[in-house]
């Protein structure tokens, strides 16, 4: 299950672009290797942040992994929703299981990310 | 059975040597369905020690903590295995399943260690026979677990109590069936040979348990508080600070590891096992905890997640001084700083009676 129309991070984080905002959360690949997500920890809205960075943190029943940010940008609007209910991201990790937006600061980052073809040979690789 | 936990889409993982199925679809499902219904578990992987013979008696109960005088023919007892200095080699329950015969069941870790104890410490007499690999081990578990033993064996689950083993037939095969379980809640576990696995496994999957793997047997278990060998338990620990003093009996005559055991239960341990209950976040086996950021007080031995509760939970010794219920605790996780409580254990009330939910 990989969206066509998204852009992917080799954190596994995805990418909604429109205009300059970003909308991003955890591929489904990144969701099924977790297993049950029992925790996130987000950044907060204002936060500057740079391609790369840890901004939160995902926690699951069987292990913790950090939250990167595919872009750079200020942070515009979280999630609140999956704070509380976190198991969203494992049962709808592309739409309500969105994590956070991002106004970019430059576009030109989203040529680094990988379209849905090369994520899916990226993931087989691993 | 690797076949049919792969058919049903495990996901497997190493543990001491075996290929197990950690979960099916999810281990917070898994969890819940065990509270709710049932779950059928393979733990094969468990160690199975035969023990026979006029001097079987009186060498468990020189080698093991607890008393066996009353474990009559039919029953069983969780005990630990000590050595002189008090540390647990291995916690395991006991059958006696015969007239001079005893089935020990050994952490999977643990196996080699306890046979190699046993037999050092055994009459050349005695008859010390490893089955792990011969016997497969099927946990079926949760509240509906009675009635579908009924169903599946025509066993009346009423006759069990806890650790009641007896042996039955399915199909011209012998299984043998104690009450028994590591997750609070109303359970079996099925003894029976390699190729009859596959048979007890589809009729309990067919009247409707869901699979789960090794992940929710181990929230399970920490959810009632049992401690697990090798993280909580070890060659370091004692019976005693582990707050399993009950299962040690200073009044049967000698055994090994008493004069030591008997020493630290005068004088208090100078830790404890405790039960945390975590604000936010799950603080994981190893991190250290504090009172306030400069004193420590122990280590985290189990941490993970209450499906129940909703809430991170774990086990840590602590100094004494410093176990007491309610008391609040920091857990330092490099820059990250965990706040929660000592806790009870277990922390969920259970009932584990097999009358309930159609049992």
């Amino acid at each position: 299950m990989i969206p066509e129309d998204l852009l992917y991070f080799e954190e596994h984080e995805w990418v909604r672009t429109e205009n300059t905002t970003a909308t991003i959360g955890i591929s489904d690949y990144a969701q099924n290797a977790l297993g049950d997500i029992v925790y996130v920890d987000l950044p907060k809205v204002g936060d500057e942040v740079s391609m790369g960075d840890t901004v939160g943190e995902i926690e699951s029943v069987k292990s913790t992994s950090e939250l990167r940010t595919p872009v750079s940008g200020k942070v515009l609007e979280v999630n609140e929703s999956i704070v509380d209910t976190p198991e969203i991201i494992n049962e709808d990790p592309y739409g309500s299981g969105w994590l956070f937006k991002v106004e970019m600061t430059d576009p030109t980052e989203l040529d680094e990310l990988m379209n849905a073809e090369e994520y899916e040979a990226y993931i087989k690789e691993l | 059975m690797y076949e049919l936990e792969k058919d049903l889409g495990a996901k497997f993982t190493e543990f001491a040597g075996w290929e197990l199925p950690l979960y099916y679809s999810s281990i917070t499902e898994e969890h819940l369905a065990v509270r709710k219904t049932a779950g059928i578990f393979d733990i094969s992987h468990l160690g199975k020690i035969s023990i026979k013979g006029k001097e079987a008696y009186d060498f468990l109960q020189y080698i093991i903590t607890a008393d066996i005088s009353k474990t009559l023919v039919g029953s069983g007892t969780y005990t630990l295995i000590c050595n002189e200095q008090g540390g647990i080699i291995d916690d395991e329950i006991i059958y006696h399943t015969e007239k001079d015969s005893y089935l020990v069941i050994p952490n999977a870790s643990q196996v080699t260690q306890v046979l190699d104890w046993f037999r050092k410490h055994a009459e050349s007499q005695l008859y010390i026979k490893d089955l792990t690999s011969e016997l497969c081990l099927i946990a079926l578990q949760g509240p509906n677990s009675g009635s579908i033993l009924e169903q599946a064996f025509d066993e009346r689950p009423e006759i069990y109590k806890r650790y009641s083993i007896r042996t039955t037939e399915i199909e011209g095969n012998v299984l043998t069936i104690a009450r028994s379980g590591y997750t609070g809640e109303c359970g079996f576990e099925i003894f029976c040979r390699r190729e009859t696995a596959s048979i007890v496994w589809e009729r309990i999957l067919s009247i409707g348990a869901k699979p789960a793997g090794l992940g929710a047997r181990d929230t399970l278990r920490l959810e009632m508080g049992y401690p697990l060998y090798s993280k909580d338990l070890s060659y370091d620990t004692s019976p005693i600070e582990a707050g399993l003093e009950r299962f040690v009996s200073f009044e049967k005559g000698n055994f090994i590891g008493k004069a030591a055991l008997y020493k630290q239960s005068l004088e208090g341990p100078k830790r404890k096992l405790v039960g945390l209950v975590i604000d936010k976040g799950i603080a994981r086996q190893g991190k250290v905890m504090a009172i306030d950021r400069e004193d420590e007080i122990g280590v985290v031995t189990s941490g993970s997640y209450s499906p129940i509760l909703r809430k991170g939970i774990g086990m840590a010794y602590v100094k004494a001084m410093n176990a007491r219920v309610g008391e609040a605790i920091r857990i330092k996780d490099g820059k990250k700083m965990y706040t929660g409580r000592i806790a009870r254990r277990p922390f969920i009330k259970v009932s584990s009676s097999c009358l309930r939910g159609g049992c």
